[in-house]
């Protein structure tokens, strides 16, 4: 975070675009991130990025410091933004992110990282979309619970719960054979 | 994948579940390979820039946000005026004093570094060359694929509003037209300065750089905010095109977006009292002439500056301003003060003011109540965004003398009183030209910047002419496009005899005959 971040919100909110600018680049990789993170698709993430940048310069002054962290209100467009990108695509299943989608969506996906996230998402795919938004964003956002807690607007105790559960849940994703060779190479040791 | 990073997430883990920990090989596993298959990217650096750029440039919506935001009031009262593209709107503030200052910004967009964006050479088509058809390029097309022919871009016309300039579909004056009688006998000109080398072959034209965005964004809230009885929404690809904003006791303000320009007047109903509408010039007949003091020059100006300051009216294109005075009327001796006196600010390029064809300095007017020193409007608010290209310039002096000794290239439509008389033309000076480019291809009529050499006329004193200069461009397509048309066959004009206005005007025999009209 910066350190003059509340002063930069409220120049921001008083009209100054430069603030914001500064704002924008500390948040815009991350922000970026998180939108790709749900969409897999470059030029995607891009357009959602900009909008959910260009909500955030229009909505400036509706942000209350009281309520949330900059970075969680932020992240917390860009999650709606995301949202709203899969509600428009008028897919017959409720989708809020890339994972939800059968392997042939006909949404555009990176080649690059095709096979990367196809191995992780046989994992995350077992998670319901809530659990794995968390995964995602503790183990790849390295955000915080409370952060969390804002962006979903769940209890902070609610979200380690809910972790904890996709964690779990995770476990038992691995195929049986595999578990029982683990557990006995840890009795082993 | 980090070590450091996998333990530090499974120490969490454990710290929510310590139970977990016994399957710590198998989580381990997982989240190592959650970890790895993170893709390792980050936004396109031209993305964030581009990205960047709108953001600092996006002031529409704060803008518009200043009235809702200080709960002003507002009907919005726009007319979607074609289906297409315009949508004109019309925005009456009902109470609460306009933030003019903040509105410019609506139509002032920042460049990167400053006001003027370089393109390469011969950008904007053809200067004169003859054309059927064709596009120019612009600072959008240079960033894209676009790579406009000069050869087939629209050329700058003379005169009629830039007709094209091809003999094939100019409109041809033949034997059946004629043209309108006329009844004076044109000024010589001879020029009296001495040798003039021009400096350069190649010079910088400039353009007035017009840009669609604002307009589009600007249609894009207001489809937003849709009116009750028209879904504004339902028009695509629509862009505001004019707006008129109406404030109280204050002043209009009519902001050509797609133009880049803004002009204000006072929106009180002072013009409409009786006493200005006693005539308040010198030939009032039976009406009580009124009079105005001149307010000094000085004064003017600090009047006018003080304004433009209050407003945020940048004056960042503009040179020295001065004040304006009805130059034949001084001459004449029958100058008045009238009520609103007019500072010019000179739009300027490279410390060179602008000018129009008849010498008038073009630019922005602020015209000052004399009865109470307030302004009461100003024109010609640029959005000072230009764009900038070299031509070929002539360096052929005599050729340039040719023109001026012409009367320049529209001269000649002031009668001198007696045969012969002769307006001494001197030494010039460069200047900028302010010439229409009427483009037929989208109908839009840009306004270029043409270097061009400005000759005083030294002994107009008392002479029948409004002009105190001949100003000739130099880019030498214009003076060959010029040529071209001065080719063409021209009927003899039907002088007429007889006092004008005597009743007794008749055909001049010798005339009537070699009249072409007239065979």
């Amino acid at each position: 975070m910066l350190s003059n971040e509340s002063d930069l919100i409220r120049e921001s909110q008083e009209g100054g675009n430069e603030a914001f600018g500064e704002l924008y680049d500390e948040y815009i990789q991350k922000i970026y991130k998180f939108v790709y993170f749900k969409t897999h698709h470059k030029e995607v993430a891009e357009d959602l990025t900009s909008k959910a940048f260009i909500k955030a310069f229009e909505k400036i002054k509706s942000y209350d410091s009281r309520k949330a962290s900059f970075s969680t209100w932020l992240y917390g467009i860009a999650r709606n933004t995301v949202i709203d990108y899969y509600r428009t695509k008028k897919l017959n299943i409720n989708v809020e992110d890339v994972w939800d989608l059968p392997a042939k969506n006909g949404l555009l996906e990176d080649v690059d990282n095709r096979m990367k996230l196809e191995e992780v998402g046989k994992h995350l795919k077992t998670l319901d979309v809530g659990q794995r938004e968390i995964i995602i964003m503790r183990v790849w956002d390295d955000l915080s619970y409370k952060e969390i807690a804002q962006i979903m607007n769940k209890s902070e105790a609610n979200c380690r719960m809910m972790y904890m559960r996709a964690v779990g849940k995770l476990k038992e994703s691995v195929p049986f054979a595999v578990y029982i060779a683990l557990l006995l190479n840890n009795l082993k040791n | 994948m980090n070590d450091n990073r996998l333990k530090n997430i499974l120490e969490d883990i454990y710290r929510l579940d310590p139970n977990l920990k016994e399957y710590e090989e198998v989580l381990s596993d997982i989240v190592g390979k959650i970890l790895t298959a993170k893709p390792d990217i980050e936004a396109d650096a031209r993305f964030v820039a581009k990205l960047r750029d709108e953001l600092m440039n996006k002031k529409i919506k704060n803008k518009l946000n200043i009235f809702s935001m200080n709960k002003i009031p507002f009907i919005a009262v726009g007319a979607t005026a074609a289906v297409a593209v315009v949508i004109v709107v019309s925005v009456s503030l009902v109470s609460g004093r306009l933030p003019v200052n903040k509105l410019t910004g609506l139509i002032t967009q920042k460049t990167t570094s400053d006001s003027v964006i370089q393109l390469s050479a011969n950008a904007f088509g053809s200067l004169g060359i003859p054309s059927d058809s064709g596009s120019q390029r612009s600072a959008l097309a240079e960033e894209g694929a676009l790579t406009a022919d000069a050869a087939i871009a629209p050329s700058v016309g003379f005169g009629g509003g830039g007709a094209p300039a091809n003999s094939g579909s100019m409109m041809k004056i033949g034997e059946d037209m004629a043209i309108s009688p006329i009844y004076y006998q044109p000024y010589q000109f001879k020029y009296t300065g001495g040798d003039f080398v021009i400096a350069s072959g190649e010079m910088p034209v400039y353009r007035l750089a017009l840009n669609e965005t604002i307009g589009r964004t600007m249609a894009r809230l207001l489809s937003g905010a849709s009116a009750e009885f028209v879904d504004l929404s339902k028009f695509k690809n629509a862009g505001v095109r004019s707006m008129h904003i109406s404030q109280e006791n204050g002043f209009n303000i009519y902001m050509n977006l797609d133009q880049g320009r803004i002009s204000l007047d006072s929106s009180r109903p002072y013009l409409m009292t009786d006493t200005v509408m006693r005539c308040d010039g010198p030939d009032c007949g039976g009406y009580e002439p009124e009079e105005y003091p001149q307010l000094p020059e000085t004064q003017l100006i600090s009047i006018a500056d003080r304004f433009l300051s209050e407003y945020g009216i940048s004056k960042t294109v503009y040179g020295q301003p001065f004040a304006e005075v009805d130059s034949m009327g001084d001459r004449f001796g029958f100058y008045y003060a009238p009520r609103l006196q007019t500072v010019v600010y000179p739009l300027s390029f490279d410390s060179k003011d602008v000018y129009e064809s008849g010498g008038q300095a073009s630019g922005m007017r602020v015209l000052i109540d004399a009865v109470d020193s307030e302004v009461r409007s100003v024109n010609e608010i640029l959005n000072p965004i230009f764009e900038k290209s070299n031509y070929e310039m002539e360096t052929d002096f005599n050729r340039i003398i040719k023109i001026v000794e012409n009367g320049g290239m529209w001269g000649g439509y002031y009668g001198a009183m007696e045969a012969g008389e002769t307006l001494e033309v001197g030494a010039p000076e460069y200047v900028y030209l302010h010439q229409y480019d009427y483009s037929q291809s989208d109908g839009i009529a840009r306004e270029l910047y043409v270097p061009a050499l400005k000759f005083p006329i030294l002994n107009a004193e008392g002479k029948n002419i409004y002009q105190d200069s001949v100003v000739v461009p130099l880019a030498k397509e214009m003076l060959d496009n010029y040529e071209i048309q001065n080719d063409v066959p021209m009927p003899e004009p039907y002088f007429m005899k007889g006092e004008e206005g005597s009743g007794e005007v008749m055909p001049m025999d010798a005339m009537v005959e070699s009249s072409p009209s007239a065979q």
